[in-house]
């Protein structure tokens, strides 16, 4: 599997006393949109997080191969994982309100997620922020830049999350459930700024979510796990004739609405 | 079976529902969709008589009831979201299904277990299990048969199936339906899942800030037939996303 973007080989993922938790995880990712499913607890999260190696305290983690376009993640230290995080590896996650600072303006913060990466002055910084907020259809970047986390909605919130996770030019983006926290009206609309930014910059994507639904109408192949496991892969668009009696599972539970 | 109208409740200074009217008829499935903080559960629990900041006009079985004085009785039962939560841990199952009787002076308390538990596909060895020697599908069946053994003619179901792993979820939404055909049970089903309301309710109100904002059959929920902009976006959403 040489050129792919990320190679995962055998990932476990334990906790002391709760035992394995994610069990011999593997997939590659080239330049393209794949989709992680799964309820809580199937280990989807973690396996997201493994990759970024931002565990909860309490976690073990092995792997025969993490590598992240070459770079063994396992023999990467702290300093160099937190070069590599922000800068190419992108994270937002489900609710803007916990992962925005609420003491800084949210023009601020992507003017400060654009620096930590890049060489640039302040006005150059500024710049960017404001067409990055314009990226991710936000109408009036000026006012929206000098305002707070509290002062937006959900929608906007995670646009401006998105925004700043776009500020480094990031090769991967690691969505996990981006748009479960929000109102359904503004939904579309984050998917739609995701599914856009992602399209034009050539990123791979992992997205992650419980909504079987979503994650097959957005991306190009989809994993289920559960307890732990990859139970199913295939392209989304073969999702349909998926054989794993859980994925048959999720997809009757979906079929009920369209019966 | 109910009646209300204008019903109004409040969490301190905040609005939860916010002037609702609804009414069901016996043995109908009634369901409440909505997201989040809609107040959806909220109206569930002024029926339940868990909630007690109330205004509004409610009738329970052709009976005014009033915020200081709600008698659902024996009429109504509820089952939660969280059967890990709604069962004492160290009450075994026999317990948790006694209680209810007791509380209500029944007799022959022995058979009736028995009963409930084969009613919701329990096995006899169960009923002197702990919760934590349970599965949690085989905790919502206990909730479900507790909800049950005062033979209610009205089921309040907040959330019953979220929960749990998808395949349990469907055993326990095959043992609703089949339960309510059996029992000519009335239910409220509160969801955010409207495929969940589709699969056991004929009627569904959508809710949003704390209002109605529409009521349509099911079959026209299934056929995609909503007048209100916010429900096609509900309706939208859990078809997954579509590229413009």
């Amino acid at each position: 599997m040489t050129g792919a973007l990320l190679e995962i080989a055998d990932l476990r993922i334990r906790f002391a006393g709760a035992g394995e938790v994610v069990r011999g995880v593997g997939f590659a990712l080239g330049r393209e949109r794949l989709g992680i499913v799964g309820e809580t607890g199937s280990g989807k999260s973690l396996t997201a997080r493994a990759i970024l190696k931002l565990l909860p305290r309490g976690a073990a983690m092995s792997a025969t191969r993490l590598a992240f376009d070459g770079i063994d993640l396992l023999a990467t230290g702290e300093r160099a994982m937190r070069a590599l995080r922000g800068r190419r590896l992108g994270l937002v996650l489900q609710d803007p309100r916990f992962s925005l600072n609420p003491a800084m303006s949210i023009g601020r913060q992507i003017e400060e997620a654009w620096r930590a990466h890049r060489a640039g002055s302040r006005r150059e910084a500024r710049d960017k922020a404001l067409a990055l907020l314009e990226a991710v259809r936000i109408r009036e970047p000026q006012r929206v830049h000098g305002l707070y986390p509290h002062q937006v909605s959900g929608g906007m919130g995670q646009r401006a999350m998105i925004a700043m996770m776009l500020a480094p030019d990031p090769d991967l983006l690691i969505a996990d459930e981006p748009t479960s926290a929000l109102d359904v009206s503004v939904q579309g609309q984050v998917l739609s700024v995701l599914d856009e930014e992602v399209s034009r910059r050539g990123m791979g994507l992992i997205l992650i979510s419980h909504d079987l639904a979503l994650v097959r109408s957005f991306c190009d192949r989809v994993l289920v796990m559960r307890q732990g496991e990859i139970v199913e892969s295939c392209a989304a668009a073969a999702l349909a004739s998926a054989s794993h009696p859980y994925t048959r599972c999720l997809l009757a539970a979906q079929a009920e609405l369209l019966a | 079976m109910i009646a209300a109208h204008g019903l109004t409740a409040r969490f301190g200074a905040t609005l939860a529902v916010d002037g609702v009217s609804f009414s069901i008829a016996a043995g109908e499935a009634f369901g409440i969709v909505g997201e989040s903080g809609s107040g959806k559960s909220t109206v569930l629990r002024v029926i339940a008589g868990l909630h007690a900041h109330w205004s509004g006009t409610l009738e329970l079985d052709g009976v005014p009831q009033s915020p200081r004085r709600l008698r659902p009785g024996g009429a109504a039962q509820m089952v939660f979201q969280d059967p890990y939560g709604s069962l004492h841990p160290r009450h075994t199952v026999d317990r948790a299904l006694a209680e209810p009787l007791a509380v209500h002076g029944i007799a022959a308390a022995a058979e009736r277990i028995a009963d409930a538990l084969a009613d919701v596909g329990l096995a006899r060895e169960h009923r002197f299990r702990y919760p934590h020697q349970l599965s949690g599908g085989q905790r919502q069946r206990v909730a479900i048969a507790r909800a049950l053994i005062l033979a209610p003619r009205l089921v309040l179901l907040d959330e019953p199936t979220s929960a749990l792993d998808a395949p349990v979820q469907a055993e326990i939404l095959a043992l609703l339906q089949r339960l309510r055909r059996e029992q000519r049970l009335a239910y409220v089903l509160v969801s955010h899942n409207l495929a969940v309301v589709a699969a056991l309710c004929e009627r569904v109100a959508v809710m949003r800030e704390g209002r109605f904002v529409e009521e349509l059959a099911v079959a026209d929920l299934r056929a995609g037939r909503a007048e209100e902009p916010y429900t096609r976006q509900l309706i939208e959403a859990s078809r997954g996303y579509r590229r413009r």
